[in-house]
Formats: structure tokens, sequence, C-alpha cells
């Protein structure tokens, strides 16, 4: 026996209204989103030129600077020259430029979007209660429903595919601030209270210090999420090694595909594991005290 | 593996599947292909074999690969509607050359094919009918990453076409004209960028193809180059290929689509003289396919819609006794 469902017709109507509906809200508000959100279309284009200007040999030498600042770790610099040496020579170094450029301003997104979100959680049990099922929908809806109304919003290019990356790869940042926040030591808290310090201080001298490690993984996550997201916002026109992928896929080339798919590995590990040697750093330096 | 390996294993499938079905010899056996005006088509002309001359028809669903394959092993289905020539592969053209297939028509679809497109409001507001004069402005099409620069979009990463853009982007001499090429990614994203810029009244310019229900609903006009189309040696010898070995491309409009219908020997005589006397203009087809779009029609109930709505166009592909047996079964 059928379900007995509503007729054709309902449903067809319910389905064009949607339609309708979401056309009239392009048409009328489409240009004012995407005027909204030129500032950051701006930052991703200047960006992503300014790391495809930048010559290898300085990309190589202030990274590999960096990640030894952050982690004091020959073995990683190391790893990390070794393996952006071999994406330049398999001819990706652009294509990755690209994909970082997109990837770092998509985390900044998260983070400054993300992080306040998670205090908010933490210090209110009423936004906990509506925002978790909202990061459940953005973490489990599949990306392709939403990539479709995106880009009649926005157009092709960086900005939808910005917001794709973001909507799926912000709720870790949010869930590891909130949680990092309410796992602070009660007693910590209320000491400084008694001591008569002002909420804000007790955050930002306390708590958020205390969780960092935790808001660090939140953002280690959203970071690996982004990487992951970039080959679906390749199918909207976001250039780099997503769009390497696609076309490997598209033509059967199976060597490219390894290729590029080896490279946003790459990318990925590095990032994960210049953050973890960070916190574990971080760990010892508290432990010894 | 491979798509082609896919195709090849689909194809065998459907041999397998077809072999199976084909044990009633009488039946007519149509194929009804797997897109849009394709199967329309078939459901036509099931509609009018079974009502307007008494035959037993049946549908066979399949693509390209699978219903030309078919046919040459086994010799079913009997009726091909909407076969893009250039697509059906060289043994099948084969079949053809020694009479095993035949083709009856060379345009099923008047006017179908691929082509750059313009929706008709811009088209009208600024008189643009040709490549050349929307070449000349560009700043009505802005980039949307560099609105100093115009921008057409062109096929995703994949697609044969997404060659013979590029080479057609260089054979205009876009780059000096002040455009940049916009790449979609994928399918999704062409379709969205059409709906996102037609939805908010925006200039769009690029590539796609009819008839489909995209280019009817949203009203796309195809441009043809002032030149004309400048001949199959530059088509396939330059533009179809890899842009580095195609090194001196001319600017041309895109070639017509070739939509044959091919069908087996041996079929009754009314029936052939049926197909080939059977064409549509691609406008017709577009109407066809908004409407059922609109009214989430099935391919049958387009195929009924389109005998009520046009008779004064399959009047003439019938003879007079079938087309009042057609008409009396349509009351």
């Amino acid at each position: 026996m059928n379900f007995p469902s509503l007729d054709k017709g309902t449903i067809t109507s319910f389905k064009k209204s949607i339609d309708a509906t979401f056309r009239e809200f392009a048409s009328n508000w489409g240009e004012w989103f995407t005027d909204l959100l030129s500032p950051l279309q701006w930052l991703l284009i200047n960006f992503e030129k300014l790391l495809l200007a930048t010559p290898w040999y300085v990309f190589l030498i202030l990274v590999g600077f960096l990640i030894w600042k952050i982690t004091y770790s020959w073995k990683l610099v190391l790893g990390f020259l070794i393996s952006f040496v071999s994406i330049g020579l398999v001819g990706m170094w652009d294509d990755t430029m690209r994909t970082l450029a997109i990837v770092i301003v998509s985390t900044l997104v998260c983070i400054v979007i993300g992080i306040p979100t998670g205090i908010l959680m933490a210090k209110n049990n009423t936004a906990q209660r509506i925002i978790l099922p909202i990061l459940d929908i953005m973490q489990t809806i599949p990306s392709f429903v939403y990539l479709i109304p995106v880009v009649m919003l926005f157009g092709l290019g960086k900005v939808p595919g910005l917001i794709a990356i973001v909507v799926f790869a912000i709720p870790p940042v949010i869930r590891f601030t909130n949680l990092g926040l309410r796992q602070v030591d009660f007693n910590l808290v209320e000491t400084a209270q008694a001591m008569g310090l002002k909420s804000k201080y007790i955050l930002a001298f306390i708590e958020i210090p205390l969780a960092r490690n935790v808001i660090l993984g939140g953002v280690n996550q959203t970071v690996m999420m982004a990487l992951a997201m970039v080959v679906i916002a390749s199918m909207i026109g976001v250039r780099g090694l997503g769009s390497q992928v696609m076309n490997s896929i598209g033509n059967g080339y199976l060597g490219l595909g390894v290729i590029s798919g080896l490279s946003i590995v790459a990318l990925a590990i590095i990032i994960d594991r210049t953050i973890q040697a960070h916190n574990k750093r971080h760990d010892k330096w508290r432990n010894y005290k | 593996m491979t798509s082609k390996h896919v195709k090849r294993f689909l194809s065998m499938m459907a041999i397998t599947l077809f072999s199976v079905s084909s044990v009633n010899a009488d039946n007519i056996k149509i194929a009804e292909l797997n897109w849009q005006s394709g199967s329309m088509i078939a459901n036509i002309d099931a509609y009018i074999l079974t009502h307007g001359y008494g035959h037993d028809t049946e549908l066979v669903p399949g693509g390209i690969d699978a219903t030309i394959q078919s046919m040459m092993a086994t010799g079913s289905p009997n009726i091909f509607g909407e076969a893009w020539t250039s697509l059906l592969g060289d043994s099948a053209l084969e079949y053809i050359a020694n009479g095993s297939l035949i083709q009856v028509r060379d345009e099923v679809v008047v006017g179908a094919g691929e082509g750059w497109y313009i929706p008709r409001y811009i088209q009208e507001a600024y008189g643009l009918t040709t490549i050349e004069q929307v070449l000349m402005h560009p700043y009505l099409f802005p980039h949307p990453e560099d609105s100093s620069k115009g921008g057409i979009v062109i096929c995703p990463e994949g697609w044969s076409c997404k060659k013979h853009n590029e080479n057609l982007f260089r054979a205009f001499d876009m780059e000096a004209k002040g455009w940049k090429i916009i790449d979609p990614g994928s399918g999704t994203g062409l379709n969205a960028f059409w709906e996102g810029q037609v939805v908010k009244e925006k200039g769009a310019f690029g590539y796609y193809w009819s008839p489909t229900v995209l280019v009817g609903r949203l009203d796309l006009v195809s441009l043809e180059s002032e030149l004309g189309f400048t001949g199959d040696e530059n088509w396939s010898n330059c533009i179809s290929v890899a842009v580095e070995e195609c090194e001196n491309p001319q600017a041309t409009s895109f070639p017509v689509g070739q939509t044959g219908t091919i069908i087996t020997s041996g079929l009754n005589s009314e029936v052939v003289d049926y197909v080939t006397a059977r064409g549509l203009d691609g406008s017709v087809i577009t109407d066809m396919l908004v409407w059922s779009d609109d009214n989430q029609a099935t391919s049958e109930d387009a195929a009924v819609e389109f005998l009520n709505r046009y008779p004064e166009i399959w009047t003439t592909w019938v003879t007079t006794e079938a087309a009042s047996k057609i008409t009396r079964s349509l009351q």
C-alpha cells in the first residue's frame, strides 16, 4: 500500500512556490548581498595575487621560518620543504597557492564569526539550545543543496565558494570554543569573581587562555574541513587544487587526480602537525610552571 | 575505470536487456532516449504510430551509446528518433554506409546545437545580434572577479566543448578586446550561473545548447558570427583540438547540430514515410520542454500536449487517414 501522500499537484505547487520565492529574493537582494561581501571578494582576490606573486624561494623561507618559530621542530620544517618542493616540481605550485589563499581566508572568516558565537553559546544556555541544531544542519545538509542558491545570489567565483566552505567548516570552531570554555575549572572563575574581577576580564585572562588548546583544536578541525571542501568549491568556479581534481575526474586522468589529491593531503598534514606541535609545546610549558 | 569502460559496460548490459525483450518481432521498438527532447520525440512517434497507423509500439529506454550499440548488434530498437550524428562513433557510421542501418533525416530538430547565448532582454536593449557586436561591449557583461573586463562563461573542465570555447576565445581575439573567461567549474555551476544572472536581469554571455528547458525558460538567444560557419577544416582540425595544437584558429559560428533519425532496415514503408517526413523546429521543442517543466509533466504528457497544440505541424507528417484517426483519439 502506498503512503497516503499529498496529491501530485499540491506537491508540485509547493516545490514551485519555493523556487519562485527564492528567485524573487535573488532578484531583489542578489545585488545587495554581492555589494555587502565585496570587501571579502577584494581580500580573496588580492591575497591570492600576493601568494602567486611571492617568489617560491621567498615563500619557502618565510613559511619555513614561521613553522620553526611555532613548533621548533626541524622534522616538520624539513617535511614542509620536501612536500612543497615536490608540489612545485609536479607543476601544482600555482594551484596550491590559490587553494591556500581561499583556505586561509575561509579559516579567518570562520574564526572571526565562530569564536564569538562559541563564547555566546558557553555563556548562554538558550543560545546553545538554538545554535546546536543549526550546526547539526550545517554539517549534514548535502552541500549541493545550497550550492545552486548561493551561486544564484552571488554569481560564480570565489565569494560563493567561500560561503560554501564556511557553512561546512565553521561548526568545529564554534563547538570547540563552547566546549573549551565550559570545561574551565569553575573554582578558578569563582575565585576571580570573589576578587572582584569583571566578567569580561575573567573571559579574557582566565577562561580563554585555559580553553586555548581546545579552541585551537577546533580551528585545526576547521582548516581540515575547509581543505576537504575545496573540491566542492571548485564546482562553482573556485580555481585551485580542487579544479585539478575535477579535471582529473572529468577526463579520467588518474595521474593528475593522484597528484592534486596528494597536494591537498600535504597541505592538510603540514597545517595539522604545526597546530598540534604548537599545542603540545604550550602544554609542556604550562606543566613546567 | 574510465568513462569509456563504463559506457562499454553499460552498452553490453543494454544489449543483453534489449535482446531479451525483442521476442515479439512484430512490435515497433522506439528508443526512448534519456534526454528531454529525445524522450519527447520518442513518445510522439509512439503515439502517432499506435493511434494513426495501428502498429504495436514499445518504448525502449537508453542513451546514445547503448541504443546505437544495440541497434547494430541486435537490430532493436527500430527507431532512434533524435540521433546526434557527431556523437554516434565511427562503427555506427559504417553500418549506415553499408545499409545495415538507415539514416532518414539529417535535421530532425531544426536549429539544434551548441553556441554562445545572451538573454533576450540584453539583445533587445542593446540591439546585439551577432557575436562580433557583443564582443564590442564587454562592459555589459562584467567579469565577476574583475569588473574592468567582460566575462564569457565557457564549458566546465572535462567537457569536449571546453576546447572549442578556448580556441574560439583566441580566434575572436577576445583577450585584446577586454574579455576574460569565466570557468563555471561544473555543469551545476553553468546552470546556476545562467539562472542567477537572468533572475537578477544582469548581463550574461557564453556557452549553452538547445533545445533545453533552460534556454526556453530563461529566454536565451543564440548568436552567430558575422562570418558564419567557416568550414569543417578549421573546426575539426583546429577549434576541436587542444589549445597547444591549434596554432591559428579562425573565427566561426558553431556548426549546426546534425540530428538524424536512424532506423533498422525492413520497416513497413508507411513507417519509413512517416519518420522521413517528421522534423521539428527547435523553438517548438523548447516550447514543449518549458511546458513540461512548468507542469512537471512526463514525456508522454508532453507528446499528447504537442499533438493537441500543434496540429498544423504534425498533420503534414502523416497521411490524411492517419491524421483523422489521431485527431479522433485525442478527443
